[in-house]
């Protein structure tokens, strides 16, 4: 296993692209499990994320994203972590509009999760 | 080789006792995973926690030698158990290197300030983890080797003084009682020139391992030369003595190998936090102490007293009354012989 978090690779460009996302450690033996359980709870962590912005909680929304800030680079995904610390960053100042405020993040944050989802299929993830 | 547990407060990490244990406490279980498999491979034993709640009972529960603490946790938060670890005597002198995603310098700034060893920025690597932890655990082990006297294992004088502080504050706030022992080994010096200094070591080891047989709570610190004290927190004058006295007769009642005619023997000196006066500090107690183990020396060797001469009388009375019942059975049973 490699130490390192690279934002940026082949792998794993920064755009707007449908195209799947995968892990900087595709090719880590020691990273795959984990990789794995990762990525099969995206679909929830989506659901929830979705949920709690529709809701208004912010607390909890503040949270899920605050959550994948800290992780998705450490799995290898670096632009979860990105699009994370850019909703976290508006988040800061109160703001009673803050879901309007946000909306364009969020769509991109979610795109980015769908994205990573999709790259489950990509050799070596599972 | 099988790990070896001191007693006391600190668990000590050394070549005898090599698997350092370490509490991640982090909200988010995608971090213990990433830490569980970051970390795997490395000499040591990784418990988790995912609240501070949790954590300060884990704590308290595996006296951990390294603590990964996140920050932004809901309930307390990381700096909230940061600074109640920092506030408590047995807690203060575990390392923790905070690992979180708020990255500002003030954050930073803030742990270091509340006795942070490191701080590791979410997203973390795995080297960067590695080393931060390899850093922390390293430090914690020479901290230890210079505390602990190199023949018996146990506390050195220069931990004793610095935990005497710490002890005689947390008596203090918990309005509890606190004594200190000191044991002197009797004509110790005869055991060396009779016996030569490689038997003199043997039983002082013999003699530290006694010791530490005696409550988890107590700590056992080698003063110099064949001088010992124990700290005995939560306890007073009275309970203290019957830990004491468990203790003599265990010394006294030691067989040496190869040396059948031989008894050593040590004397007590206790005083506790009520006995002492106004002031009590470190010095004034072991002055109290001390000053109780000559009294013990001078009634004859082999026993224990006290800095409170009414206790003394007490268990003067005590025990001559357990040697009158002993000779009354005696004197009884002859009786039915005959």
């Amino acid at each position: 296993m490699q130490g390192g978090i690279r934002m940026q690779n082949e792998n794993n460009k920064l755009s707007h692209t449908n195209t799947p996302i995968v892990s900087s450690y595709l090719n880590d033996e020691g990273m795959e499990s984990i990789i794995r359980i990762f990525l099969d709870e995206i679909p929830h962590r989506i659901a929830d994320l979705q949920a709690s912005f529709k809701s208004s909680s912010r607390d909890d929304f503040c949270k899920q994203v605050h959550q994948l800030k800290g992780a998705g680079g450490g799995y290898g995904f670096a632009e979860i972590t990105l699009k994370a610390a850019g909703i976290e960053k508006k988040l800061r100042v109160p703001n009673a509009g803050w879901k309007e405020e946000i909306q364009k993040n969020m769509d991109e944050f979610i795109t980015v999760l769908q994205r990573v989802y999709a790259g489950k299929n990509v050799s070596g993830h599972v | 080789m099988q790990a070896k547990t001191f007693r006391g407060t600190f668990k000590i990490m050394t070549e005898e006792n090599p698997t350092p244990i370490v509490l991640a406490i982090d909200d988010s279980e995608l971090i213990h995973h990433l830490l569980k498999t970051y970390l795997q491979g490395e000499n040591l034993e990784l418990h988790s926690a995912t609240s501070c709640e949790d954590g300060f009972k884990k704590v308290m529960e595996l006296n951990p030698d390294l603590i990964l603490l996140d920050i932004d946790m809901t309930g307390m938060n990381g700096f909230e158990l940061l600074e109640k670890l920092k506030a408590g005597t047995s807690t203060q002198n575990i390392p923790v290197i905070l690992i979180s995603a708020l990255c500002e310098s003030a954050d930073r700034e803030k742990g270091f300030d509340m006795g942070a060893f490191d701080f590791i920025a979410k997203p973390f690597d795995q080297l960067e983890l590695k080393a931060g932890v390899r850093n922390a655990l390293r430090m914690k082990m020479l901290e230890h080797k210079t505390q602990r006297d190199g023949l018996t294992g146990l506390w050195n004088q220069s931990y004793f003084k610095q935990r005497m502080i710490q002890e005689i504050a947390e008596a203090r706030r918990h309005s509890r009682p606190l004594s200190l022992v000191v044991c002197d080994i009797d004509r110790f010096k005869k055991i060396n020139d009779n016996f030569h200094h490689q038997f003199g070591d043997f039983v002082l080891e013999k003699i530290a391992k006694i010791l530490l047989g005696g409550r988890t709570s107590d700590i056992v610190c080698r003063y110099a030369g064949d001088e010992f004290v124990l700290i005995l927190p939560s306890t007073n004058i009275q309970q203290g003595y019957e830990v004491v006295e468990r203790i003599r007769t265990a010394i006294a009642a030691v067989a040496w190998p190869d040396k059948p005619n031989l008894a050593v023997t040590a004397s007590f000196g206790i005083c506790d936090t009520a006995s002492v006066g106004e002031e009590v500090t470190p010095e004034t107690m072991f002055q109290a102490a001390d000053s109780a183990l000559y009294k013990a020396k001078e009634s004859g060797r082999n026993n224990v007293r006290s800095s409170s001469n009414f206790f003394n009388i007490l268990m003067q009375a005590r025990t001559f009354w357990g040697t009158l019942k002993s000779w009354l059975k005696k004197i009884q049973f002859q009786q039915c012989l005959s």
